[in-house]
């Protein structure tokens, strides 16, 4: 039996939600968040598939780090120091971390409120799949779980906040764990503008809502069969409900365009233009009703996994072109939450399942050069709450040198970077990752 | 009673002279016990057997007994295909008479097979209580020969788009085998599949192809001219299991071709279709004939980088995959054992290192191609530890990159469990369990990873006909639109009329827009795991019944996708009223009886049956309703606005989106 269809066939959307509700514990911090939803602070969890190589995109601008992975590990793929972004608060460091030229357009106006975390990544030995790291960074957990509980740290999220379907937007994930929430579904749309059903070419509008009426009559009859059928059903009720909401109060929102240019096509550019129109409907009265609410919108981009070309500008998918888009992208979002007064109860995180190989897997010279899967990354936080700086631990020399491992090897557990968000959002992380055996450590990059 | 007896007993003296003289009988025939109806005495003479089977009764020698012969659609067309070539090649010799006649009656006898087809079927005389979806989950055992209607459907839905009605009639007719033989044999001459072949190149044909700046006069197939060619290739072959092995073998070597094709059109349009060929060419042959000739492909070259991997430069993203996904998957899907651990990768790089790409000019279009080449001189032959922590399989040595490749299928024993379960599982059901497995593995192991005999298992296995199987997985995007358009779409793509086929063009993109907004679009996965979420993709312990298909916005797009298929269709002037099985004048009620059956829907109640009525008879803003017990379907614009809507609103059930 599906655990996913299982699940929502006992409690989806039957009154077992609510006694769900009335018996939880209570499980956050602080003040009944539950009761109104929240205290209003949107969290932007950016999932950059493939394995964003941290090294380059925040690499190390001095030291002896700096020196080995320029002189040796990966000349192709190394960045010249002076052109390189230097986070701030880190005087007298020797080992400088800073972020990729291409990030200039955010750092020029957010500098300060931009967290590099340096040597984030899954504990233990999680081997370098993609799927596998994906799924256990979804999970929240170091390994597999045996025979076991695949819901999603963000899903575990909403089911314990008992949010509703508006409060989590999926607008980019590749992971069913990421959505698989035990309670109420969450809000899976790719496109909010195309979240519509358009008119049809030879029909009259009357006759279109008759057909929508007859439609609905129809499902009501229709809810039976195997659990495959009733979730499908179920599904298309969902969308028929939900399509006019979406239609007025969000996809209308006016986005983008602002001083720091406008939203690209991407799939980040997308995601983060719905993302801003989403936040910018909590402003507006209406059945969604998300003002004073908390929510949670995961977005992403894929492309990431460079094993070749990955500086050569003549490739279409080299990493510095994805970086400048990430960034652009980054910037007129920033400036969107700014403009409409969001930004201080906003935080944003990009984070990626692995980092990539210290050592580059083409000679040098090379513009074929790329990296392979590695462990341990660097990655950025941002947002008006953020101290800006860095956190985290570099690496000694004898780990950079360690040709077999040729990896970073995770510091920082990357549960910490989201249990510190989730105690700014008055959540005790314990709850969310569900793992007796995880002790978050503070990093310090949110005042809490 | 008395009458049986006496029947019983004139057949038994007279067998011949009795069918001659009566329709009905219940008679012993040298094969056979049972009741034959007679359907045709002109010629061969044609009878239902227990209403079931069509077949052949014949005397079984001058005087005494009947014989009774099932017909094999199959090795009908088999054998009338040799005696035509046959014929073909010696059309003077003496033997050419004779030929000449049997082919005669071979088509007399096809002809008369194909009029009573109908008044033989299984739905007269259902199965015995019990008996329908009986199959045992767990066991590959054959299932019992005869086939109820929904059981043949049961069986198209889940691997062959709905199939079509020639399949259907060898179902119902002929049994399981021959149904099986048909869907994974085929049904289609040598010639027939050439021209078939010429047609569905003919749409691609018709696609944004350009010419090149630097080859003048040379066209360029882009991804979409490919789609369109693949997509007519899906809903109107003949063989629909070939087309939807491809689609489930190009999820398995999974690559994103429009990702790639901006750089092959550069060098060429063969760079797109040679990745699906090879597919298409393995799709029910054989897997590790497919799996050694990703080696050299250039789309998959292009994809996983395989072509930078050499000697001192190690790439590790084909060989990663290599064992991931194409031929062992990280752990056993079963039992969660380890199939190798990370230290194996850096081995691996090393076994399939050596190949470029080298550019050379294309002899038939004399334009400049990317070749795949292999030199041993890139090639990393140091001896490697590899299968490490593996028991028994831990070896250090090296190896070339196709001896790699078979060194895995043939030794290590999750190879072939994970590809049997892999493919399995998408057919039977997700999930399978241990036993199933292992003498599925056996069996691709056994024969060389020869599909045919593997499939063909699963296929006629008593697990398919379970209840576990019913159901069991969402249908992807793509399989509910071919389904749709195999039942919808016109009989046979327009000849000879460049408007016609300019719509119609458009109508087999706007299918593959369709899926897309679905969230599937025909070999542009997401990424090198394909489709998460989708049918029996088992990752990382999550096991996928096509619930990844059902999100909102992906539900939307099946909504939206059927609109625009429909607008592209009335655009195409397309006659639904034919298509549908329509007359020009009918009750409500007929209509959607007819329209459900076409589109081979479940039964609909009284309820919902009297819901689309008052749908097809209200007419909004106009002169109020028509009446229920007489639709003139003559008027094109009643046609046009209502049944595009009533198709739509009818495969929005939930029992369509799921096989």
């Amino acid at each position: 039996m599906s655990k996913l269809i299982s699940r929502r066939k006992f409690v989806g959307y039957s009154g077992l939600s609510l006694l769900n509700m009335a018996l939880a514990p209570r499980l956050v911090l602080g003040q009944s968040l539950s009761t109104k939803g929240g205290t209003g602070k949107n969290l932007v969890f950016v999932n950059l598939y493939g394995g964003l190589d941290g090294l380059f995109a925040f690499p190390y601008l001095s030291g002896a780090i700096s020196d080995r992975l320029s002189s040796s590990l990966r000349p192709t793929l190394s960045i010249t120091p002076s052109s390189i972004l230097e986070a701030v608060g880190q005087g007298g460091k020797a080992n400088k971390v800073g972020l990729h030229p291409a990030f200039s357009p955010l750092f020029n106006i957010a500098a300060s409120r931009c967290a590099v975390i340096e040597g984030y990544g899954i504990p233990g030995d999680p081997g370098r799949s993609h799927d596998t790291c994906q799924v256990l960074m979804s999970l929240g957990t170091p390994s597999r779980p045996a025979g076991g509980d695949m819901v999603g740290f963000l899903a575990r999220l909403m089911d314990l906040l008992n949010w509703e379907s508006f409060q989590y937007w999926a607008l980019l994930t590749e992971n069913p764990s990421d959505t698989n929430t035990r309670k109420r579904a969450p809000m899976i749309v790719s496109n909010v503008d195309e979240f519509s059903l358009p008119p049809l070419g030879w029909e009259r509008g009357v006759d279109r809502d008759f057909a929508e009426e007859i439609a609905r009559e129809l499902r009501s009859r229709a809810a039976t069969g195997n659990e495959r059928e009733v979730l499908f059903s179920e599904s298309v009720s969902r969308v028929r409900e939900s399509v006019a909401q979406v239609q007025t109060q969000i996809a209308n929102q006016s986005v983008g365009k602002n001083q720091r240019g406008d939203y690209s096509e991407s799939q980040l550019g997308r995601s983060l233009k719905d993302a801003a129109k989403i936040i910018k409907s909590k402003g507006i009265s209406g059945s969604i009703g998300l003002s004073g609410k908390d929510l949670l919108i995961l977005a992403g981009q894929s492309g990431f996994d460079t094993h070749a070309d990955q500086a050569n500008l003549s490739n279409d998918d080299n990493l510095p072109s994805l970086l400048t888009d990430m960034a652009n992208n980054f910037a007129v979002f920033y400036q969107d939450l700014e403009t409409m007064a969001a930004l201080n109860d906003t935080v944003i995180v990009a984070y990626s399942e692995f980092g990539r190989t210290v050592r580059q897997n083409s000679r040098a010279g090379e513009s074929r050069a790329g990296s392979d899967h590695g462990h341990g990354s660097n990655t950025l936080v941002f947002g008006g709450p953020i101290v800006g700086g860095v956190y985290g631990a570099p690496p000694t020399i004898n780990e950079l040198l360690d040709e077999d491992y040729n990896a970073l090897l995770p510091k920082v557990d990357f549960r910490d970077i989201f249990s510190e968000i989730f105690r700014w959002l008055g959540v005790e992380p314990t709850q969310v990752f569900n793992d007796p055996s995880y002790s978050p450590q503070r990093l310090g990059f949110l005042s809490i | 009673m008395r009458t049986l007896v006496w029947k019983i007993m004139i057949l038994l003296l007279f067998p011949w002279q009795a069918i001659a003289a009566s329709s009905e009988w219940v008679a012993i025939t040298r094969n056979n016990i049972g009741q034959f109806t007679v359907l045709e005495r002109k010629g061969p003479v044609l009878a239902c057997y227990q209403s079931q089977q069509l077949g052949v009764l014949s005397k079984a020698s001058l005087t005494v007994g009947v014989r009774w012969t099932k017909f094999n659609q199959t090795s009908h067309d088999k054998k009338l295909n040799l005696l035509e070539k046959k014929l073909k090649r010696k059309p003077r010799s003496p033997s050419a008479r004779a030929i000449k006649s049997e082919i005669k009656s071979l088509q007399k006898l096809s002809k008369s097979i194909k009029k009573h087809q109908s008044n033989c079927r299984s739905s007269d005389t259902p199965l015995p209580p019990g008996q329908e979806f009986s199959g045992n989950a767990q066991s590959l055992v054959p299932y019992h020969e005869q086939l109820s209607e929904k059981e043949v459907s049961h069986i198209l839905n889940k691997v062959a788009f709905g199939g079509d009605q020639r399949l259907r009639l060898i179902g119902i007719n002929s049994g399981l085998s021959a149904l099986v033989d048909a869907l994974v044999d085929g049904v289609m001459s040598d010639q027939e599949r050439q021209a078939f072949e010429t047609e569905a190149d003919r749409w691609a044909d018709k696609g944004s192809w350009y010419e090149s700046d630097d080859l003048p006069g040379k066209r360029v197939w882009t991804t979409e001219a490919l789609q369109a060619g693949q997509m007519y290739r899906l809903v109107y072959s003949a063989e629909p299991f070939k087309e939807w092995m491809t689609l489930a073998l190009s999820a398995h070597f999974a690559i994103n071709l429009n990702r790639i094709g901006f750089s092959y059109n550069t060098y060429s349009h063969q760079g797109l279709p040679a990745y699906v060929n090879l597919i298409r060419a393995n799709a029910l042959g054989s897997f590790a004939d497919l799996a050694h000739g990703m080696l050299s492909n250039n789309a998959m070259n292009e994809w996983l980088d395989n072509r930078n991997n050499r000697v001192g430069e190690p790439n590790q993203n084909f060989a990663r995959e290599l064992l991931e996904l194409f031929l062992l998957g990280e752990v056993d899907p079963v039992t969660q054992l380890h199939n190798y651990y990370e230290d194996s990768i850096a081995a691996a790089t090393a076994y399939v290192s050596g190949y470029w790409e080298d550019t050379e000019i294309d002899s038939f279009y004399g334009n400049q191609v990317m070749r795949i080449r292999y030199d041993e001189k890139l090639h990393d032959d140091a001896a490697m530890a590899v299968f490490s922590g593996i028991s028994e399989l831990a070896i250090t040595r090296t190896f070339t990159p196709t001896d790699f490749i078979s060194y895995i299928l043939y030794n290590h024993p999750g190879s072939a469990r994970y590809i049997a379960e892999r493919l399995a599982g998408q057919m039977l059901y997700p999930d399978l369990g241990e036993e199933l497995v292992a003498d599925l593995a056996q069996q691709l192991k056994s024969t060389g990873y020869a599909l045919k005999p593997f499939l063909k298992k699963i296929l006629k296995s008593s697990a398919f006909f379970s209840s576990a199987s019913q159901g069991s997985c969402v249908t992807s995007p793509i399989e509910h639109f071919v389904h749709l358009a195999r039942r919808v779409f016109p009989q046979a793509a327009p000849v000879s009329d460049s408007e016609k086929e300019k719509k119609f063009y458009y109508l087999l993109t706007t299918t593959v827009e369709a899926a897309a907004s679905s969230g599937q679009k025909l070999f542009e996965p997401p990424s090198v795991f394909a489709w998460k979420g989708a049918c029996n993709i088992n990752r990382a312990g999550e096991v996928a019944r096509g619930e990844g298909w059902i999100s909102m916005q992906r539900v939307l797009g099946r909504m939206k996708g059927c609109g625009d298929v429909m607008n592209n269709l009335n655009w195409l002037e397309h006659d639904y009223v034919s298509r549908l099985n329509l007359n020009s004048r009918m009750g409500a009620y007929e209509i959607i009886e007819s329209v459900r059956s076409s589109l081979g829907l479940r039964t609909l109640s009284d309820a919902e049956k009297e819901i689309i009525s008052r749908f097809l008879v209200t007419e909004l803003n106009d002169d109020g309703k028509r009446s229920v017990t007489d639709i003139d379907l003559s008027e094109d614009w009643y046609v046009k606005r209502k049944l595009p809507r009533l198709i739509c609103l009818m495969s929005e059930f939930s029992s369509t989106q799921v096989r």
